[in-house]
């Protein structure tokens, strides 16, 4: 099996009524890592994770998943999901939940037992675990539905939205929860719209827009391009040191001149430059462009929304 | 088979959670219990154990013809009106939203996007609906073969036909209910169209039974030879039985235990009414009558609903393969 746990090119999908939700896909995902799956509504993100969980079927779709095409029935047990607005039935306690799916996935009723205890203590909600699902807030829901999806001791995790509706400190819970899934190898998928937390735990992302895949890779990498040097002054410049910075990479504009890709190391000539022309400095900031930025410039470039998913 | 019975125990989980079902089990209870409580003593009918009397000198504990009334009681009232009619109803009222509710966005997802085959999944599911009447009637069928054994010493296994006959009725309502919501996701839609097609399959099969008497009943020669127009009665019979062929006979399988269960040999509703017709009450049914009645085999009955079963559930099987959710 490659490093990519999921490995797929050429993905298609048209609805019935005509609806173009996926526009020929490739994407990879490396395996152990947490991987964000960026795009506005309707973008197809939720569509495609649904053809990786077999919900929905591609009009069209190559390459694998764990090594097995997509589809595979038996794949799927290695597989946990939590879908967006997780409905799960009001009759079952929450324990009794998480003991369901796990035996949907064929896992034996003792081993359910102990994974559902492990799992339900894993998101903090023993004490809840035998109350009825329709005595839940939705945030307990979520909880539970974290536990549901990693019942079967899944290698990947596809989690749509895990944060919807839980409270700034259960957040950081689940933040906690990812990271601990990814040191115990485990590939997490994570669908969600709240960047600044996919910021704090994504290793890589990809960006979707309007079916099509916009940008792929580490948010380093793709953050590498906006990378600058930002020197803020005080005072005026003389237009011949302005001129002496443009001809050495150097932009100018409101007390600030940005220098762009290039290594702190590599602008110690411009700082000698302002300084033996008597500039004080300010500041020097090595700027980047934060997951927000990168997801706003991304789906600006083809135009934001897409079609129905 | 961890799958299998997790599904089946989620369908236990889901009935048990309905009051619905507890209304309706605590009914079928009263009336089988209702019927235990008939007896006989030497003058006549006991009722609700003993504590009212009806002195009558053909139906008492001396009498042959205890047993053929406590039967018929059962075979002719009970199964097709309590079990036949009003607990499908009940049923149906509280199973139709089964599908819906696992259809829907968020629920259907989990369930799908496990390691079993789609058809299992659905399979089981309707499976686990149909205990919902299945432990309905078994529990209702246990009472009345002890009342009856107790009563009239009559302990008939043959009663429990009403098992397999009651299922099959209520599963050639309900698959259209599960088809229309594969298709729509309604529940409201689901309930109306299996009562419109049971609505149907009634109308379709009296209009067969009527145009059978019509072209076969010697009564009716008078009006068949004064008929104008060229109308031939057996070939509207041949017409209106291809149209019925098809459609659930929920009314003719319940009458169908009538026939499987017998007392010495006899069948209890037509020896009843024979000696009860001899003593001039109520009226001896007719030889045409006795023959219209079992027109067609009960291999033509069971075969052709469980045949309509098969597609209709079938044809619903195959959409929910296919859907995208």
């Amino acid at each position: 099996m490659s490093q990519h746990v999921i490995d797929i090119q050429n993905t298609w999908k048209t609805y019935r009524g005509g609806v173009q939700a996926l526009r020929g896909v490739t994407l990879q995902v490396p395996q152990g890592q947490i991987f964000g799956f960026l795009g506005p509504n309707g973008a197809g993100k939720s569509t495609l994770v649904k053809i990786l969980t077999s919900i929905v079927k591609p009009s069209q779709c190559e390459g694998t998943m764990l090594g097995e095409r997509i589809g595979h029935k038996k794949t799927l047990s290695k597989v946990g999901y939590l879908p967006e607005h997780a409905s799960f039935p009001e009759y079952l306690k929450g324990r009794e939940v998480v003991r369901y799916v796990a035996g949907l996935c064929g896992t034996s009723k003792s081993l359910s037992r102990v994974k559902a205890d492990e799992l339900l203590e894993l998101v903090g909600m023993s004490d809840w675990a035998d109350k009825k699902m329709g005595s839940y807030s939705k945030g307990m829901k979520q909880r539970i539905g974290i536990a549901q999806a990693l019942v079967n001791d899944p290698e990947i995790v596809f989690l749509d939205e895990p944060t919807d509706g839980v409270d700034p400190r259960g957040r950081k819970e689940m933040r906690d929860v990812l990271v601990k899934m990814r040191e115990q190898g485990r590939t997490v998928f994570v669908n969600s719209h709240l960047l600044g937390e996919l910021e704090m735990i994504c290793d890589s992302i990809a960006i979707m827009d309007r079916g099509e895949l916009v940008t792929q890779g580490t948010i380093a990498d793709l953050t590498a391009k906006s990378q600058r040097i930002e020197i803020g002054y005080l005072g005026q410049l003389s237009s011949d040191l302005m001129t002496k910075l443009s001809a050495m990479g150097g932009e100018h504009s409101a007390q600030t001149i940005t220098i762009y890709q290039k290594q702190i190391s590599e602008i110690q000539s411009i700082i000698d430059t302002l300084r033996a022309g008597a500039v004080v400095i300010s500041r020097v900031e090595e700027v980047r462009q934060n997951l927000e930025d990168l997801f706003i410039s991304s789906v600006s470039a083809t135009g934001v929304g897409g079609t129905q998913n | 088979m961890t799958q299998i019975f997790t599904i089946l125990w989620d369908s236990y989980k889901l009935l048990t959670a309905k009051k619905l079902f507890w209304i309706t089990l605590g009914l079928t209870i009263f009336i089988a219990l209702l019927y235990a409580s008939v007896g006989f003593y030497d003058g006549g009918i006991s009722l609700f154990f003993g504590t009212a009397k009806l002195d009558n000198d053909l139906i008492n504990a001396q009498s042959d013809l205890a047993s053929h009334f406590y039967m018929k009681i059962f075979t002719n009232y009970l199964v097709p009106w309590w079990l036949g009619l009003f607990s499908i109803v009940l049923a149906l009222i509280s199973v139709t939203p089964v599908f819906p509710n696992f259809f829907e966005k968020g629920a259907i997802d989990v369930a799908v996007s496990k390691p079993i085959r789609r058809t299992t999944l659905f399979l089981t599911k309707y499976m686990g609906c149909l205990l919902f009447v299945a432990a309905q009637v078994a529990l209702f069928c246990v009472i009345c073969y002890i009342a009856q054994g107790v009563r009239i010493q009559q302990w008939s296994l043959q009663i429990f036909w009403a098992i397999p006959l009651l299922l099959l009725a209520f599963s050639s309502i309900f698959c259209i209910a599960v088809l229309t919501a594969v298709v729509t996701r309604s529940t409201v839609f689901s309930l109306l169209m299996a009562l419109l097609m049971w609505g149907l399959g009634v109308v379709l099969n009296s209009a067969e039974k009527g145009a059978y008497n019509y072209a076969y009943n010697p009564m009716m020669e008078i009006a068949r030879s004064t008929e104008q127009g060229g109308i031939n009665p057996e070939k509207v019979h041949q017409i209106t039985q291809g149209i019925s062929m098809p459609t659930p006979k929920v009314t003719r399988l319940t009458n169908l235990l009538k026939e499987k269960v017998k007392i010495d040999g006899k069948e209890v509703g037509s020896y009843l009414d024979a000696f009860l017709s001899a003593f001039g009450f109520g009226e001896k049914k007719s030889e045409f009558k006795l023959q219209s009645g079992k027109r067609h085999s009960m291999a033509y009955i069971f075969g052709s609903t469980l045949a309509f079963n098969i597609v209709v559930l079938g044809l619903a099987c195959f959409l929910f393969e296919r859907k995208d959710f």
